[in-house]
């Protein structure tokens, strides 16, 4: 038998969302994205024994019992309009699709729950296959995940790399092995560069005036795991107690969004002024392949939290922290992301 | 011609929303969802729209 290398490794999840935390992603809902992560979605069983029950007349365990599943996994990528449509769209959790091929637009905010909206995030199916078949090294699907967060990060310099997205997911610990899927052909992705970023952060456009360096922005979930675990959440296998039980629901809990970034400092630059006087503003960054394929993140109501004086490379620069804050019209994120592909959380 | 969404209140109103973000972020955040021609009946969309024929 071969080796098998992590090279084989192939990925596809469900484009659509699932219909409910339990109905997996059929083949045709889903798409096979390349990534450059080799972490695998290792489903991980939790196990207790019965070492400290009394009436054994020792303290040695003599039985382990399978307790309960969890899968989790991390989607490192190059930014591109479809992997950043998708995550803006789970991790978010709300969507509106509007436009027609090759233009579709998902304008993505947060769920709200106070003004009706659900507390559970849009389900997929998370598939990772290597040699499927015959020869099967893995091949298994993991049900019911969501995006516990997201981190785009853009830097100075010429590579893919400057232009980078992170995914985190969390699954119900539902799994099915094989996974029963046949891996989609992969996507054409269409790479959102650095060099295309327009950026404008309380008042100041940092791509105009040549200042930026580079910056992070992020949101979490901060999903409630041991929440999914309820009286008949339900077991790995449905009807066999000893399977172990797997998560029933999967709800965010304290969500968190960042942006920070650090911009050339010289005479006549406001964000040490701004920190001190609190003052607010939205923050919009955006980056663009082309007219069908795009994505615009505004932070409606920021303030700077921090903002330090240091170097890079030798020249001086700002390193900043912003609040984003709430704002009473626009709440507190949204996410307009193109792309050619249709059905996104669909 | 400016593409249009339909969206629906937590009260259960719909409206024709221009889909730009201006008009429909804020939408989003106080309750509303998409809704698809399916879900919406001719006459919530239109009070002209339907054909009354059928209802006789």
């Amino acid at each position: 038998m071969s080796v098998a290398r992590m090279q084989e490794i192939q990925i596809c999840f469900g484009k659509q969302k699932q219909a409910d935390i339990a109905t997996a992603n059929t083949g045709v809902q889903m798409w096979q994205l390349r990534k450059l992560n080799a972490t695998l979605a290792n489903p991980k069983l939790n196990t207790e024994n019965d070492a400290e029950e009394f009436g054994k007349g020792h303290e040695f365990p003599t039985q382990s019992f399978q307790t309960s599943w969890d899968v989790n996994g991390t989607l490192e990528k190059y930014l591109g309009a479809e992997i950043g449509a998708w995550a803006m769209a789970f991790g978010l959790g709300k969507v509106v699709k509007s436009g027609t091929t090759p233009n579709f637009t998902y304008t993505c905010t947060p769920l709200f729950p106070a003004n009706g909206d659900a507390a559970e995030l849009p389900y997929f199916s998370f598939v990772e296959q290597i040699r499927p078949g015959a020869g099967i090294v893995v091949d298994r699907m993991a049900v019911g995940c969501v995006v516990e967060g997201w981190s785009i990060s853009i830097g100075s310099g010429p590579g893919r790399a400057n232009s980078k997205i992170t995914v985190e997911f969390v699954g119900s610990g539902k799994t099915t092995e094989p996974s029963g899927v046949t891996m989609p052909a992969a996507t054409l992705e269409k790479l959102l560069p650095s060099a295309s970023l327009a950026l404008s952060i309380n008042g100041v456009n940092y791509v105009s005036n040549k200042n930026i360096v580079s910056l992070e922005t992020s949101w979490k979930n901060n999903v409630r795991l041991d929440g999914g675990f309820y009286p008949g959440s339900g077991f790995q296998t449905p009807g066999d107690g000893a399977s172990g039980a797997i998560r029933g629901r999967l709800e965010f809990g304290n969500r968190q969004g960042t942006l920070r970034f650090v911009a050339r400092f010289e005479n006549g630059s406001t964000e040490l002024t701004k920190l001190k006087s609190q003052a607010t503003g939205t923050a919009v960054l955006a980056l663009t392949y082309d007219a069908n394929n795009s994505l615009e993140i505004t932070w409606h109501k920021v303030s700077f939290a921090s903002a330090e004086v240091g170097e890079t490379d030798g020249i001086v620069t700002v390193s900043v922290d912003c609040l984003p804050m709430w704002d009473e019209t626009n709440g507190i994120v949204s996410a307009v992301a193109k792309c050619n592909v249709d059905g996104i959380c669909q | 011609m400016t593409e249009t969404v339909l969206m629906r209140s937590p009260e259960g109103e719909v409206q024709e929303v221009e889909a730009t973000p201006a008009k429909i972020v804020p939408l989003m955040v106080r309750g509303w969802r998409q809704v698809t021609d399916e879900e919406v009946t001719p006459d919530v969309r239109r009070a002209d729209a339907g054909n009354p024929d059928l209802l006789r």
